[in-house]
């Protein structure tokens, strides 16, 4: 096993300076990051962003065509088989053998790091399949099959695990069984490296949250953080059956941006405190004879911040 | 069970993954006997065909000389109805697998050209028979010769030889076959079995997420082998026990010769899959792969038909296939009761594809 001792100010993975270019698409660009042990970061950016390359990188699973990436003081070229044992892996979408049950899936990767028939039952009870562990794996719904998935990078219990996307495509209630599920790694000291493209999931799970778009960090810090340093600001959208007089809307206390969209006659408006500009707002509206349809007041939320960052959503369906 | 071996889980996996899955256990266990049944049956035991002989009525001179043929027994019904036919009772024996049809040479002319003939008779002015044939024709060449034959003998001279019909064990059709169909499933367990399994293992993304852990890559390339081997034996067994009970077959050569012919087999079609299933993720590519190599094999190598039927210069490169070679060396131990000095030259070729493969598979092969 790998000793654990000589990280200096305990950083367990250091990405200095990496780059990773396929054909045309530079998936990774020129990229530095660094963690510290038992930190849980969230990497959060569209499809296309750069994640997997990234993650899988730090896995081992590619090589960065510059830079170079130390894991726990050790490099991947020299130290193969001793770092593959210090990390638990779920990669984007896997399936698995299909008439291998999920026990008999557990106790062959568990051999594969070394681990005894009992370890399988331990992570069973541990992402709570203990019903499913004599399913076929393609009789497991999605969620249970990313359960799955989690269970085989608990096997070696890991100091570092990477999961990539593990509950993309899982309806909500799956989302949250395997949030409980990582969220119980925090006191075991793992170092968490997660990917996704749902805000709510790195703002629930995550201490730090690099917001990534076109192989590049454009944005990264803790929740308030993020939207600290990119103004705090609250938003009212309201729908109308007019636009309201631009100059009269600058004139409320605290206005920061307002955009209006003449098709849906939607009203997008950006103030730093909506308890002071809201009830203004409402009398300027009713003073111009304004029919209000709609109204929703919140305050400025990841996606806004993404979309304030790279100009596009998270979600590109949505 | 307290240890935890790799080796013996990823072996277990193979075994798990076939018979939990009772259709692959049919087709590549079952599937090959019924076909050797079918096939055996088919081609062992199939009666001397009827033949028919068209006879041209406005020919003087052959009406005259086939007077006699009136005792041999001479039709004039539609030449569709001829094979059901009954024979004359005063026919000549030696002529019961013969029908005379008697028409008009327009008619015969017409049966001719439809292929319900392919020989009719006339005779010259002396009236000597004469049949009317296309020696480019196979089957009325045989029809020729046998009703030359049969007339002899009907008049009762002498054959320059006597006939004797073989069914001894290790002449027979199914003697040929059924080593062929032991190589054929040979390679399709491996093309399929080891090729395609990969390829749907990268497709998966599992191939990625073994590749990421700590598993020894060679040890899980050693198992897929071994499953493959232990596989082969196991349809050895079931093939050739089928074979000795049903159609009497024996293995006439050396045994050891033949599971070393079948290692070597195994070495050479296992590489080639490994090679097929090194990078692609798409089950199209991968079929039209796998189809590519088996197909041409499949019909080149003479499993179910001979290949000395094809042209002359194709010989020297069909009979260096490694399914040719498998299925010959196969066959030369089962019925020429061959052993390893005359079949090491084979062995030694499929182990030569074997190295040649396998470096191949590991230049190109990509885990992730």
């Amino acid at each position: 096993m790998l000793d654990t001792a000589p990280q200096t100010n305990n950083m367990v993975i250091d990405v200095d300076c990496v780059t990773r270019t396929f054909k045309d698409v530079t998936a990774v660009d020129n990229l530095c990051l660094q963690l510290h042990a038992g930190e849980f970061i969230a990497l959060l950016g569209p499809n296309g962003a750069g994640k997997t390359t990234l993650v899988e990188m730090i896995e081992g699973i590619q090589k960065p065509d510059q830079g170079e990436i130390v894991i726990m003081g050790k490099r991947w070229t020299e130290n193969n088989s001793a770092l593959q044992r210090v990390f638990g892996i779920a990669l984007q979408e896997t399936r698995f053998v299909d008439r291998l049950t999920v026990r008999e899936t557990l106790d062959l990767f568990g051999s594969f790091y070394g681990r005894p028939r009992s370890r399988s039952v331990e992570v069973i009870a541990q992402v709570g399949l203990e019903e499913k562990s004599r399913a076929y794996a393609m009789n497991l719904s999605g969620g249970q099959r990313q359960r799955l998935a989690l269970a085989i990078a608990l096997l070696n219990e890991p100091p570092i695990m990477i999961l990539d996307e593990p509950t993309t495509g899982l309806d909500p209630n799956a989302r949250r069984e395997i949030w409980s599920i990582l969220q119980k790694l925090k006191s075991k000291k793992t170092t968490l490296i997660l990917t996704t493209h749902y805000m709510e999931e790195a703002q629930i799970l995550c201490d730090r949250i690099l917001i990534m778009d076109h192989g590049k960090i454009i944005g990264q810090g803790t929740l308030a953080e993020l939207l600290a340093a990119h103004n705090s600001h609250e938003i009212i959208t309201f729908k109308a059956d007019a636009e309201p007089p631009l100059d009269l809307l600058a004139a409320l206390p605290g206005y920061m941006t307002f955009s209006w969209d003449p098709e849906n006659r939607k009203g997008l408006l950006h103030v730093n405190d909506i308890v002071t500009a809201l009830p203004l707002f409402m009398k300027e509206l009713r003073r111009q004879n304004r029919r209000l349809e709609e109204l929703e007041c919140r305050r400025m939320n990841l996606d806004d911040l993404f979309i304030a960052l790279t100009g596009r959503r998270l979600h590109e369906e949505q | 069970m307290k240890s935890n071996s790799p080796f013996l889980n990823l072996l277990a996996v193979q075994f798990k993954e076939f018979t939990r899955e009772p259709e692959a256990l049919f087709w590549a266990l079952i599937f090959p006997i019924l076909l050797s049944w079918a096939l055996g049956l088919a081609f062992s035991q199939k009666a001397e065909p009827i033949r028919i002989i068209a006879v041209v009525q406005e020919n003087r001179p052959v009406a005259e000389s086939l007077r006699n043929l009136e005792q041999w027994a001479v039709w004039q019904t539609p030449v569709e109805k001829m094979k059901k036919a009954t024979l004359s009772p005063t026919a000549c024996s030696a002529l019961q697998n013969f029908r005379f049809y008697y028409a008009s040479s327009a008619e015969v002319m017409r049966a001719l050209q439809k292929g319900q003939i392919d020989l009719y008779l006339t005779a010259d002015s002396r009236g000597t028979l004469v049949f009317n044939y296309d020696p480019g024709n196979t089957e009325a060449r045989v029809t020729a010769l046998l009703l030359d034959r049969r007339l002899r003998e009907c008049r009762g001279d002498q054959p320059a030889g006597q006939e004797r019909i073989l069914s001894l064990p290790g002449t027979r059709y199914i003697d040929f076959l059924i080593p062929g169909l032991l190589a054929l499933n040979v390679m399709s367990a491996c093309l399929w079995g080891v090729g395609w399994g990969l390829i749907e293992l990268r497709m998966k993304k599992l191939l990625k997420r073994m590749a990421a852990s700590p598993m020894n890559k060679n040890m899980y390339l050693l198992s897929l082998f071994t499953a493959r081997l232990l596989l082969s034996i196991g349809e050895l067994i079931l093939l050739f026990g089928f074979a000795l009970l049903y159609f009497r077959m024996r293995i006439n050569g050396s045994l050891a010769a033949f599971l070393l012919v079948l290692l070597a087999g195994n070495c050479a079609f296992f590489t080639i899959s490994v090679l097929l299933g090194a990078r692609t993720a798409s089950a199209r590519v991968g079929n039209g792969l796998i189809n590519a190599v088996s197909l041409p094999m499949m019909l080149l190598s003479g499993i179910f038909f001979s290949y000395h039927h094809f042209p002359e210069m194709l010989l020297p490169f069909i009979r260096v296939l490694p399914l040719t070679l498998l299925a010959d060396s196969l066959r030369s131990i089962v019925n020429e009761g061959s052993g390893l000095v005359e079949i090491w030259p084979a062995v030694l070729g499929l182990f030569i594809y074997a190295v040649i493969f396998f470096i191949l598979s590991r230049r190109f092969f990509k885990w992730t």
